[in-house]
């Protein structure tokens, strides 16, 4: 079957406007959009760019715009597209770089602001590790499956008019570190996002968490944390804080 | 307040982190919504389906007859309806402004100006309230 793919070409450093090129390429069932990006590439034009990595949905380097949603490109068959024909367009809400290539700068900066990282004041354990408990691991699990690809923040209309909102990727972060057992920087982090340009900016639109690749449920982690920081607010911190299963599984 | 990232990214970047604000706006934004509904009710009921059964237009002895009955209680709902219905209007409006600048006076200035806007209609509508709950026989 041969499909049209349409793409913006468009290098920042001298045009001011994209121009849109079509491909002809043949796919089988199988044939994803990143496999057919990759053949326009290799086959018809080596100008072309664009990102990726894994080529198995784990990196999150080929986010893009396919079809008008947001996906992942080696996840997505050109097939279950429906469509002879194929629009991919680079994740809205980024600055462009070059044709389907974006600037995370932006992106990964709100990221870095979270504390991306595990924060405790408690000794290493004799075995070494910080183990949790089954229990303890589900509360995270969702929003550990995160792989920071954007797709959520890029659909989110909030981000696109407001370009100071961290994000539901940046907020689904935060959420992760709450949430984790093993970590005693909560009230810090929920000082850095119960503000003007964190949680209370989302107003649960949920382009985010349908346009999520790996199921993440960012709508529902943003509104978490706004209750975990009207509870400490109204003094009732003691609710918010987590309670996790001593025994490990 | 701006806080520059640098270490995981090319070029240095500007990140705004706000002062800690925004919650209670949040919280009165949800009660001022159940209020809403309540006070709503109640004033629907007085002056819509209470007088379903009466014949003709509706007059203003008709609007001012639970204030005659139920004074204080029925001013009180009235105010408290007065107050949810500017409170959550206006700080809807303040939402939609702050998704739409980032510009931090403009922001402020808009601020200050729904303020404003909600007090003076806060004022009117008491005094008006007042008048009918004063002059209720």
């Amino acid at each position: 079957m041969n499909v049209r793919i349409r793409v913006p070409r468009f290098n920042a450093e001298t045009d001011a406007t994209p121009k849109f090129q079509e491909y002809t390429v043949t796919v089988t069932p199988q044939t994803t959009v990143l496999d057919a990006l990759n053949s326009i590439r290799s086959e018809q034009d080596g100008t072309l760019a664009f990102r990726r990595s894994c080529r198995s949905g784990m990196c999150g380097s080929c986010g893009m715009l396919i079809n008008g949603r947001n996906r992942l490109a080696c996840n997505t068959r050109v097939v279950d597209l429906n469509n002879h024909e194929v629009s991919v367009n680079p994740l809205p809400g980024f600055p462009v770089i070059r044709d389907l290539v974006v600037d995370w700068d932006p992106f990964f900066a709100k990221d870095a602001v979270m504390l991306p990282y595990l924060v405790t004041d408690q000794p290493v354990p004799a075995e070494g590790e910080r183990l949790q408990s089954r229990y303890d691991y589900e509360r995270i699990d969702n929003a550990a499956r995160c792989i920071q690809c954007g797709c959520c923040s890029s659909a989110c209309p909030v981000q696109w008019s407001n370009g100071d909102y961290y994000g539901p990727a940046a907020l689904t972060r935060a959420y992760r570190f709450v949430e984790d057992s093993r970590d005693t920087a909560v009230r810090a982090r929920l000082d850095i996002v119960g503000t003007e340009t964190g949680v209370w900016r989302c107003h649960t639109i949920f382009n985010c968490t349908s346009d999520c690749p790996k199921g993440v449920l960012n709508t529902e982690n943003i509104q978490a944390l706004k209750r975990k920081i009207m509870l400490t607010r109204l003094g009732l911190g003691s609710i918010a804080v987590k309670v996790h299963a001593p025994e490990l599984a | 307040m701006q806080r520059e990232v640098t270490s995981v990214t090319s070029r240095a970047q500007q990140v705004r982190v706000a002062p800690r604000a925004g919650t209670w706006l949040w919280i009165w934004q949800r009660l001022t919504a159940y209020g809403l509904l309540l006070f709503l009710a109640v004033h629907l009921y007085f002056t819509y389906f209470a007088q379903l059964g009466t014949p003709g237009a509706l007059t203003f002895a008709q609007v001012q007859r639970p204030f005659n009955v139920y004074t204080l209680a029925y001013a009180l709902n009235e105010w408290l309806l007065l107050f949810c219905a500017l409170f959550h209007g206006l700080n809807g409006l303040r939402n939609i402004i702050f998704d739409w600048t980032t510009h931090q006076g403009l922001r402020r200035a808009m601020t200050v100006l729904l303020l404003l806007v909600g007090l003076g209609f806060a004022v009117y509508g008491g005094w008006v309230l007042w008048t009918l709950a004063s002059t209720a026989a």
